[in-house]
């Protein structure tokens, strides 16, 4: 893979020069620090509301013929809260030029991808009423549905007793989508194209210089924006764990366990990574061990880490009279790792893990565009130096690091008494 | 080794039937870093009634129990599980059961030869304790319940359960609660001794492989094994009858907005299987439900729906075909699926441009082992003469629309089970 970075005046473009894939990828970053959370409304709006149609396809079918005739290129959207800062994702994935016998192909799709981005449907400085409304109706219900699953409802509802008061916990409900209109949100759309930071990726094997030069002619931005980013968030830690309970109409009871996680070094943060392997990752993992094999007390596990959170929880979906033991286990085995109980033969399989990780996103092209990306942001190692990182981490780190995790609540989302 | 070609794509799969009686399948791919390799049984949650070779008795076990022998089998002979052998390596397993099959499989960066190995010894070495099978009761609960929690899981089988009368589709993968706490080591040792043998497997290696290297490892490996006589288990066979078993039902689940399906039943002789008519009734459910149809673009633009999908599966003797859609208007929706379904259409330009975009995707198919190797269990259980569909392009080439318009004068779609699930009333 050969990485190299095109200096633009306004925007950066990062190119990666792949022949592992027969697709290739065009994605537009957008981000900036988070002054206002309402912010993230706006952008789940516009997640929607710019994948859904535009000026030149006004229908959503119109698009949808486009891409089909673009030999199934895909136009993608996706947003997300990057600890005090968002991202808003604008892409398109399509075959490889050389597979296709029109000439033009390269220079369609770049148009094609940039009249998305700059060429909303908007009249008169509003988005079109008609697609508005069927974004906002589509994301109230979306919001409404998260009550169906009990992983994901029960994380929320624990991250709001944690702290309602923090971004993390911050879910927004059909009120806030309700004062969105299409004005707003273009205002909207129009600062974040015009004062966030924007990254242009591109990925495959493709002759980068031209397809610079391509996207150079077709996208301009006129203010130059390289302002700091402002990543980490510091929520409170308590020195007594906080235990939460609320009922619902789920079978199984819903615990999530959570912990605050101390700032780490970059050394740390690949510890890190072997200490979550060491205790979640897979069915050796110790709590897998604990509370599966040992106990049958569950069927799967998941740890949750928000890293720019600092924020660390395990849910865990089991009867709701097992609650006290499941508990138990779980401090049990956290005391263990933190007073050194961890053999040379968990370590080893941690980090085969995550060498194992490693060497396997490089099969996928999302992967190493996302690694690229996170690497840009300074927090996180390219793929190639990841395996050699994880090799050169010793095991008293993984126990020194151990005691980096402060528990902070332990929430139950149990049955409702009929 | 044979070499099967994929015409047009220029990839091709090497295939060998071992003296075992396993069919092992190969496709390399130097530029990945990694390599899939599953080993597949033909045995899925409907084979629960059965003959052996030679003997009257019909055996009839409870269902989940495909489910419930792939759990179990992980656990290996002197303790511990398989995950213990294939950490050393940093290879990820896995396994799934569909109502088919039931696949084992792992994904590896290095030590082909040695995963492999470790596959085969315990796939092939069967260890059930009544303790073991007591342990994993409680997990494959938790897990069942993990089901029951989930509305679009619920709806799903409910699909099922009021369009088939005797297909044993109607019965979830996992098994009921009272199935799975029904379960006795006798059965599933019954069924491993029975279905587990080469002559009902296959095994599919995709990747970062030499084929014929990695042939010869699994011919050692096999060679050394040994297998008792295969005694030709015959599933009970079901004659499923054309009508659904209800042709409405609202029932209440946890959701938010309402769920509703109306799911065709079509006898199989009415649109005989081959990939080709899968094809074409794909592109006309694509052109009729599908993002780019007119229908879709207005149900959703005038918000009476958020969401609008189809399905297809063929289901024994039948073909069933699901529309469903997220709506607050369920009967409205209901009556406008069943109107578009008396009036299906597809333009020549659609079908072209449709049949350009699936070519399209048929290269990007052949990027990724997983994908490939899943693609080969597919066409392996499911085409018609349970073989690798190597003219697949050819098959897209060739497809006329006036096919596709003869095929939509031929069908019909008037016997419909309709099923609405409506939020709990509080």
């Amino acid at each position: 893979m050969q990485y190299k970075k095109y200096e633009c005046d306004t925007y950066n473009i990062y190119t990666i020069k792949t022949n592992r894939f027969k697709s290739c990828i065009i994605s537009t970053i957008f981000r900036d620090n988070l002054k206002d959370r309402n912010v993230l409304v706006d952008l789940s709006m516009l997640t929607n509301i710019l994948c859904q149609n535009n000026k030149n396809y006004k229908k959503h079918r119109d698009l949808v013929i486009k891409t089909e005739e673009l030999y199934n290129a895909s136009f993608y959207t996706s947003n997300h809260r990057v600890g005090n800062t968002y991202e808003l994702e604008l892409g398109t994935e399509f075959i490889n030029p050389c597979y296709v016998k029109e000439k033009e192909y390269l220079d369609d799709i770049i148009n094609f991808n940039f009249d998305m981005i700059l060429n909303p449907n908007v009249e008169n400085d509003e988005f079109d009423l008609k697609t508005f409304n069927v974004v906002k109706e589509k994301l109230i219900i979306s919001r409404e549905r998260l009550h169906e699953s009990g992983p994901k409802y029960s994380i929320k509802r624990a991250l709001q007793n944690m702290d309602n008061e923090s971004i993390s916990s911050y879910y927004f409900e059909k009120e806030d989508i309700e004062k969105v209109t299409p004005t707003s949100l273009y205002k909207t759309y129009k600062n974040i194209i015009n004062k966030s930071v924007c990254d242009i990726y591109v990925i495959g094997d493709m002759d980068m210089d031209q397809v610079v030069s391509k996207i150079k002619n077709r996208f301009n931005l006129k203010m130059i924006k390289n302002h700091e980013l402002d990543l980490f968030i510091e929520n409170k830690k308590y020195k007594k764990i906080r235990e939460f309970k609320e009922q619902d109409h789920f079978v199984q009871a819903n615990l999530v366990y959570g912990f605050n996680v101390d700032t780490l070094t970059n050394y740390e943060k690949t510890v890190f990574k072997i200490f979550l392997e060491i205790l979640s990752g897979g069915m050796n993992s110790k709590l897998y061990q604990k509370l599966r094999v040992e106990n049958s007390l569950c069927y799967s596990l998941a740890p949750v880490y928000f890293k720019y959170d600092k924020l660390l929880f395990f849910h865990v979906s089991f009867d709701e009279s097992n609650y006290d033991k499941v508990v138990k286990l779980i401090n049990m085995t956290i005391k263990e790792v933190i007073s050194g109980k961890i053999t040379e033969e968990e370590f080893d399989r941690a980090k085969k893990s995550l060498q194992f990780s490693a060497k396997v996103a490089k099969d996928s092209i999302n992967s190493i565009l996302d690694n690229y990306i996170f690497h840009n942001l300074g927090e996180v190692s390219l793929l190639e130096d990841l395996e050699k990182e994880i090799l050169d981490v010793k095991l008293e780190d993984v126990i020194k690091i151990a005691s980096k995790i402060t528990p902070n609540f332990v929430y139950l989302l149990g049955k409702e008494e009929k | 080794m044979e070499t099967i070609e994929i015409k047009g794509l220029k990839e091709k799969v090497y295939y060998e039937k071992l003296p075992s009686g396993l069919d092992v399948y190969l496709w390399e791919n130097e530029k990945s870093s990694s390599f899939f390799v599953s080993l597949n049984v033909k045995y899925g949650s409907i084979h629960t009634d059965f003959k052996l070779e030679g003997n009257k008795k019909k055996y009839s076990v409870p269902n989940g129990i495909a489910h419930f022998l792939e759990h179990l089998n992980f656990n290996l002979k002197g303790g511990g599980s398989a995950y213990d052998l294939f950490d050393k390596l940093g290879t990820d397993i896995n396994a799934f059961t569909t109502f088919e099959y039931t696949s084992y499989h792992l994904t590896g960066t290095n030590n082909l030869e040695e995963n492999i190995k470790y596959l085969l010894d315990y796939v092939y070495t069967p260890y059930f304790t009544k303790k073991l099978v007591n342990n994993e009761r409680g997990i494959i609960l938790e897990e069942a319940k993990m089901g029951l929690d989930n509305p679009g899981n619920v709806f799903f089988y409910k699909k099922y359960e009021n369009t088939l009368f005797k297909d044993k589709r109607n019965n979830r993968i996992i098994g009921s609660l009272d199935d799975i706490k029904n379960i006795a080591i006798d059965d599933i040792k019954l069924v491993y001794e029975n279905f587990y043998h080469p002559e009902n497997m296959f095994m599919v290696v995709t990747g970062n492989i030499d084929a014929y290297k990695s042939l010869l490892y699994i011919k050692e490996q096999m060679n050394s094994k040994e297998f008792k006589k295969y005694k030709h288990p015959e599933v009970m066979k079901i004659k499923e009858p054309n009508k659904v078993v209800k042709e409405f039902e609202e029932i209440e689940g946890n959701v938010e907005i309402p769920l509703v399906s109306v799911c065709i039943k079509i006898p199989k002789k009415k649109i005989p299987e081959k990939t080709k008519n899968n094809i074409l009734l794909s592109t006309i459910l694509k052109s009729n439900f599908g993002a780019s149809s007119e229908f879709k673009n207005d149900l959703i633009e005038k918000k009476l729906v958020t969401n609008l999908s189809f399905s297809r599966n063929i289901v024994t003797d039948n073909l069933i075909i699901n529309i469903d859609a997220s709506t607050k208007y369920p009967e409205e929706v209901v009556k406008l699926i069943r109107e578009k379904l008396n009036n299906l259409e597809i333009t020549k330009e659609d079908f072209e441009r449709k049949k350009r975009a699936s070519i399209a995707s048929l290269v990007f198919l052949y990027d990724d082992a997983e994908e490939v190797n899943m693609n080969i269990q597919d066409d392996i259980i499911y085409s018609k003469d349970h073989k690798i569909i190597s003219d697949i392009k050819d098959i897209y080439d060739n497809l006329e629309y006036e096919e596709a318009k003869e095929l939509l004068s031929n069908i019909s779609l008037d016997n419909i089970s309709v099923l609405i699930m409506k939020p709990k009333t509080k």
